[in-house]
């Protein structure tokens, strides 16, 4: 199996990106994301990410994203995702996400790309 | 890091331990919005619903949840907000192999908004499954009784048509009814030209151990297997039938001399022969077989069916007695020995009931001095012309009639009573009674005899009894025993007929006896034959080495009484001196 790509090779891409930190909340989108999913940097940085993601899907993200904390085990990194990506004005539109996660010295960093797909793929969808 | 952070972060890992204990136990536990929409679900939830979790979130519980066994949705589809209104519970049955069942139960979380529900799916197949077992276990049960009542009352049906219709249920061959329809029809066929016929009458040994050792099952298989030999030995136009239990009988046509007949039976005595294995035992089956021919019919009496079976069924049992592999002819000489033979156990039953069994006595004499030791008891039955019939006459039919019992015990109270009468000039008033191997296995037959001789108030010690070889080496362990018992009441036991029977040497340090009796034929042998005076010098060396008394049978010239006491035999009995005789006047034959 292949490494999982740095999320610094993430952030240089051109897809729609977004960085949280430890906390689960927003440190930095890309352009890219701003011009897909209507959202500016300003407004999500300091939010929980959870904001960027339908309303049945964030407990589950928070439980996630805390059960890795615990025990660094996780079922949605380094492979694609199709989820939904709730936008600005609050239309959702269906997307690939692939996260990575990386630990530095102030604790880890979630990075994530968010390649929008064709309307008609299924929400939810696992292709990995 | 700030304290706010660091808080946060310490409820994260405390929430992801807790999300991973949710995953490790065996309920299957989701978290629904007030729509019923899953929110949050753990890894048995997954496997039940069989999805992954991105399938799962956001989509109604109900629509995710498997059918029940008659297809209905797990849960009502409703709109999912009376699961918000309070608990719930339910027990379902999956469609699913084997059988799984599910305990449901959602509980709002109180005070949550939007409203919450935890779902509890709990897998309790075992539980039923146990409940289950004991009611299909009960159900099975039930339905065998039930085709177990059916298939006996499926069988007293066959066996009544099986009469009616002329067949045996088992082997399907022709029964008694059906065989006495053939036979009628052959000798009317034979009154009305010459076609001799042959009836055999084959009665399988040692069936009933086989239905013994292996259960009815096994004998029903064997009388099959024995049909299909028979018919496969016979031949075109003969007849095979089964008259029940192991009782075959062949009708043979077109024989023009009696051997053919007897051919035919050595032919159906070596197809039944074959080998049948039942279980891990080999059984080699035989036959015992009578024949009766039907061949001078015309002119002569008319014969009956019954008749011809009634013949065969007598040269059957002549055989059988006589442990004949081959077949035996029913002929004059077998039609006279079983009127005598039918004659004499009349005798035999009559003598029993009214007590009329004489006892002779024979005295057993000190051979150097000649007094008088005891006495042996011989039993003579009084026949219908008034004359006394030796035992040779009688002792076989009582034995094969099973009036042997009876008539050992009538003999033994009348010699133990004979003791009172003896002649004053016996040194030792003993008396020695001759006892059947068939005796000797009868159950009690130790109390019986000790009973006996508690009532006529005789000395056990006073009492001799004489039993064959034959008897000690058919069932060597339990008459051991039995007269090892005997012996410790005082009973002495001797050997008799030594020398005709199995007369082993060897044998004779390791039996519980006080003594034998040299066989009469030795006795006449003595001078006359080298070989046989040998065996008596041997015999009588040994018994004395082994501390055993020796008592010769048969003697009846003082040469023989002579010999005898020079080989070092000190007792003996023969007519000289003194024949069997009744007890006289004033010392009658007790009743």
């Amino acid at each position: 199996m292949a490494a999982a790509p740095s999320i610094q090779s993430l952030q240089a891409g051109a897809a729609p990106f977004v960085l949280a930190d430890n906390n689960g909340n927003v440190v930095a989108v890309n352009t890219a994301f701003e011009q897909v999913y209507g959202w500016a940097e300003r407004e999500l940085i300091g939010q929980p990410v959870t904001l960027i993601l339908p309303e049945s899907f964030r407990m589950s993200h928070q439980l996630g994203f805390s059960r890795y904390q615990s025990t660094e085990k996780s079922e949605v990194l380094g492979h694609p995702l199709r989820l939904a990506t709730v936008c600005r004005d609050g239309s959702q539109i269906i997307s690939e996400h692939f996260i990575v996660a990386e630990k530095s010295e102030a604790g880890w960093l979630f990075g994530a790309t968010l390649t929008p797909l064709p309307a008609e793929e299924a929400i939810g969808e696992d292709r990995g | 890091m700030d304290q706010e952070s660091a808080l946060i972060q310490q409820l994260r890992r405390t929430l992801g331990c807790m999300e991973a204990a949710m995953g490790a136990i065996h309920d299957a536990l989701a978290i629904s919005d007030d729509k019923a929409r899953v929110l949050w679900c753990n890894e048995p939830f997954l496997k039940l619903v069989a999805r992954p979790r991105l399938q799962c979130l956001g989509r109604t519980i109900t629509e995710l949840l498997p059918r029940t066994e008659s297809g209905d949705p797990l849960l009502p589809a409703i709109d999912g907000g009376e699961f918000s209104e309070g608990s719930g519970s339910r027990i379902a049955e999956l469609r699913h192999n084997p059988l799984r069942v599910l305990e449901l139960q959602w509980d709002p979380i109180p005070d949550e908004q939007p409203p919450a529900v935890v779902f509890c799916l709990r897998d309790i197949s075992t539980l039923i499954s146990y409940q289950e077992l004991w009611a299909r276990s009960e159900s099975i049960q039930q339905r065998s009784r039930e085709i177990e009542h059916l298939n006996a009352k499926l069988r007293r049906s066959q066996q009544h048509l099986a009469v009616k219709v002329r067949e045996c249920p088992v082997t399907g061959l022709p029964n008694r009814r059906g065989l006495m329809e053939h036979l009628e029809h052959s000798l009317e066929r034979s009154r009305k030209g010459h076609h001799p016929f042959a009836v055999l009458f084959c009665d399988l040994n040692r069936f009933k151990e086989v239905n013994d050792s292996h259960g009815h099952d096994a004998g029903d298989e064997l009388l099959v297997e024995i049909s299909r030999r028979l018919r496969e030995a016979t031949r075109p136009g003969d007849m095979v039938s089964r008259l029940g239990g192991d009782e075959f009988v062949v009708v043979s046509h077109n024989l023009h001399h009696q051997g053919q007949a007897e051919e035919i039976a050595e032919r159906l005595q070596q197809a039944v022969g074959e080998a049948w294995r039942v279980g891990h035992e080999v059984v080699r089956p035989s036959f015992s077989i009578g024949i009766a021919f039907a061949d001078r019919l015309v002119g002569a009496d008319p014969l009956s069916a019954q008749e011809l079976i009634r013949r065969a069924d007598q040269a059957m049992y002549a055989a059988k007695c006589a442990n004949l592999l081959g077949a035996r002819v029913y002929d004059d000489t077998l039609a006279r020995d079983n009127e005598e033979a039918s004659s004499t156990l009349q005798a035999l039953r009559q003598a029993i009931a009214l007590r009329s069994l004489a006892v002779h006595l024979q005295p057993i004499v000190q051979l150097g001095s000649g007094a008088v030791l005891g006495h042996e008891a011989l039993v003579r039955l009084p026949g219908a012309d008034g004359l006394l019939l030796a035992p040779d006459r009688f002792i076989g039919h009582a034995e094969r009639c099973r009036l042997i019992g009876p008539l050992g015990q009538q003999v033994l109270e009348k010699a133990l009573q004979s003791l009172r009468f003896l002649p004053a000039e016996t040194l030792e008033p003993c008396i020695a009674v001759n006892v059947s191997p068939l005796e000797l296995g009868e159950p009690g037959f130790a109390e019986r005899v000790l009973e006996a001789c508690a009532r006529s108030g005789v000395d056990p010690a006073r009492l001799q009894l004489e039993i064959t070889e034959s008897a000690i080496i058919a069932q060597p362990t339990s008459t051991a025993a039995l007269l090892s018992e005997l012996r410790q009441a005082g009973i002495r036991i001797h050997l008799d007929d030594f020398g005709t029977g199995y007369s082993s040497l060897s044998l004779l340090s390791e039996l519980p006896v006080d003594g034998i009796k040299i066989d009469r034929s030795f006795t006449s042998a003595l001078g006359v034959d080298r070989s046989r005076t040998a065996v008596i010098q041997a015999i009588t060396q040994l018994c004395g080495n082994l501390g055993l008394r020796v008592i010769a049978e048969g003697i009846e010239t003082e040469a023989q009484r002579q010999q005898l006491l020079a080989m070092g035999c000190d007792d003996g009995q023969g007519y000289l001196f003194g024949r069997p005789q009744p007890l006289d006047d004033g010392r009658r034959d007790p009743r």
